[in-house]
């Protein structure tokens, strides 16, 4: 007994040792070329093959909203990465379970969130030095229409509405710098910058925001992500200020928030 | 030192810019900013013996439009040609009656459900009123109910006088919602204006109580209504939708209007009390008293003021619940009326498509 046990523990420690989790850089256009991780919000990432990362949502399969990115590596070098990002997902059916909050019931009429295919692609570039990796971003998602679609812009808090915009405003496209850097081995802090432009809508199609996050590896398997995202955005407010005169006059301003942002992330 | 006072400043400017999710109306009484026409400016006839004066509940600008919590229809949203045509109608009808004060209720000056116009003040560049004071009820930056989202909407008067000061007076809210819908719901409150009219000033009071509550919430904003009223130093005029009937009505319940499907749903019609409105009959003078109204359905029929069902559904005026009062002075003989169809007052809309609310209109003769 004592035999199996010592064969079992010095196989296990083996092959955990062979199985160390790769550890990519957060958002850069790095993917994985091994194994795969999963967080609490990020998405399940597994490398198909060296160059060639499957990315997805598992549990928006059982809102049944089919859904899917590859990330193909093109360049990789010891300083300089560059990938593709090629997308499609199908939102509507998580969509139309939220009718009668985000969206109307509409139950008097044949109105409903219309079947709407989201293709994307984007292209990620990563510059390596030292410590530090800085990546830009540029992608965008669009609303293909397969019939009738009655959703319109949500005009909601900026995540929501960035989620959801293929299908209410037609397109999502994104621009994005980001710079990580390694403090220590088990602790970085990535800083980024970000400019979306949403489809048809009469409030202004900007959305920008600002994130700071601190990623911390409390061993080689965990990350865990916390931070905050400042979003500046049109959500239709409104001030009422005073004119020379005394009157009131209303005028329209941007939103500005802040939101906390926290992930916890397995990975082998 | 340096960074914790950029990220303190940083923090502060960012939490400054937060709006909060839902206006909670945490004031007894509170000032209101007034705005004034962009576009027309008249002038009214100084120190004035009567005013013609007018309460309507304008649906949002929703004209006939069957909104869902009607269950008529599931509309939940207009677009911007919708609301500015119906506007228009609106327009036409106030330019037709002429008054020197309007009562308004239900007017949206930034949300999603009307295309976010700002209806104070597309009233105030599109008709003679010159002045208008917006009293806000209900202010929500994002309500997930049905769709609706954005909401601010609230009462208003408007004016061709200047008017002198504006406040919000609160009302008593709802205790039978549950936490999360109490807090994105409407919190009523009473609008009082001071009105200059050249040679001394009078009060305008605007009103819209609650219409759906099941815990004597209306009966207690009525009332409360009465003794701010008749609390009043000057000269004043009340006017409004009261949701509440005359306390001659004779039909109390099942109104034609009214669906089956309505039924245990928070927009089900809850029990009239009339005689909570007594004391206005009583106490102060009404555009329309209880003798005009008279003792049976077919008197009173002629002034109705309300109905859910609207034309298209072969629907017609079936209630009243929108009056029109002043604490002094009173009013010029022929010329109270509820704007039921064309021809009333010798007007030509017809109001039947332009509200689930009739204007009530009167000649206050000041005292």
């Amino acid at each position: 007994m004592k035999r199996v046990l010592f064969v079992f523990c010095t196989l296990f420690a083996h092959s955990a040792a062979a199985r160390e989790p790769e550890r990519v850089p957060v958002d850069s256009a790095l993917q994985r070329t091994r194994g795969m991780s999963v967080g609490v919000f990020d998405p399940l990432r597994v490398a198909l093959t060296p160059r060639l990362e499957l990315v997805t949502h598992p549990l928006l399969f059982l809102a049944l909203d089919p859904n899917a990115r590859l990330r193909v590596g093109w360049i990789r070098t010891r300083h300089f990465a560059l990938s593709g990002e090629y997308g499609l997902s199908l939102p509507t059916q998580t969509l139309r379970f939220t009718k009668g909050y985000l969206f109307p019931t509409w139950d008097k009429s044949d109105a409903n969130v219309g079947w709407v295919l989201v293709p994307s692609a984007g292209v990620s570039a990563s510059w390596l030095q030292g410590a530090g990796v800085l990546s830009a971003h540029l992608d965008t998602a669009l609303g293909v229409q397969l019939g009738r679609n009655d959703a319109t812009p949500l005009d909601t808090y900026a995540p929501l509405e960035l989620v959801t915009a293929p299908v209410t405003s037609g397109f999502r496209h994104h621009l994005g710098v980001q710079y990580d850097l390694a403090l220590w081995e088990s602790l970085h802090v990535r800083v980024g910058i970000d400019t979306h432009l949403l489809g048809h809508a009469q409030r202004s199609p900007w959305v920008h925001d600002a994130r700071i996050a601190v990623d911390v590896y409390p061993s080689s398997s965990w990350r865990l992500s916390f931070g905050a995202i400042v979003y500046d955005y049109d959500q239709r407010r409104t001030e009422v200020r005073t004119d020379d005169d005394g009157f009131a006059v209303r005028e329209r301003v941007r939103s500005r928030e802040i939101w906390p942002t926290f992930d916890l992330v397995y990975q082998r | 030192m340096q960074r914790r006072r950029i990220l303190g400043g940083l923090l502060l400017c960012v939490m400054v810019g937060c709006e909060p999710l839902a206006d909670e109306l945490d004031f007894e009484r509170e000032a209101v900013p007034v705005f004034r026409s962009q576009t027309r400016h008249t002038t009214a006839t100084r120190d004035p013996s009567q005013l013609r004066v007018m309460a309507y509940n304008v649906k949002f600008g929703a004209a006939r439009i069957d909104f869902w919590f009607d269950y008529y229809g599931d509309r939940v949203q207009m677009s911007e040609t919708e609301v500015l045509s119906n506007l228009a109608g609106l327009e036409r009808l106030i330019d037709e009656v002429d008054p020197d004060i309007l009562l308004a209720e239900e007017v949206d000056v930034n949300a999603r459900r009307s295309a976010y116009v700002d209806m104070l003040q597309h009233v105030l560049d599109h008709s003679a009123l010159q002045y208008g004071a917006f009293f806000e009820s209900w202010t929500s930056r994002y309500v997930p109910s049905e769709g609706l989202g954005r909401i601010q909407m609230g009462n208003a008067i408007f004016s061709k006088y200047p008017i002198r000061f504006a406040e919000r007076i609160r009302q008593i809210d709802r205790t039978d919602l549950d936490p999360l819908t109490q807090k994105f719901y409407v919190r009523r409150a009473l609008g009082r204006a001071v009105i200059d009219l050249g040679g001394r000033d009078v009060a305008a009071y605007v009103v819209h109580t609650e219409a759906y509550d099941q815990d004597g919430t209306k009966q207690k904003q009525i009332r409360a209504t009465f003794d701010e009223v008749r609390g009043e130093p000057l000269p004043a005029l009340l006017g409004g939708d009261f949701n509440e009937l005359p306390p001659v009505a004779v039909r109390l319940s099942d109104f034609d209007d009214e669906l089956a499907e309505t039924v245990g749903t928070e927009f089900e019609q809850p029990p009239y009390t009339p005689e909570v409105m007594r004391p206005f009959f009583e106490q102060m003078t009404p555009a329309l008293s209880l003798d005009d109204y008279g003792p049976s359905e077919e008197t009173q029929r002629r002034y109705f003021s309300h109905t859910v069902r609207g034309p298209v559904h072969g629907g017609f005026w079936n209630r009243t619940l929108d009056y029109l009062f002043v604490t002094r002075g009173g009013w010029e003989p022929g010329k109270s009326d509820v704007l039921q169809s064309p021809g009333r007052q010798g007007i030509q809309s017809d109001p039947l498509w332009l509200s689930d609310h009739a204007p009530v209109v009167g000649t206050w003769v000041l005292p």
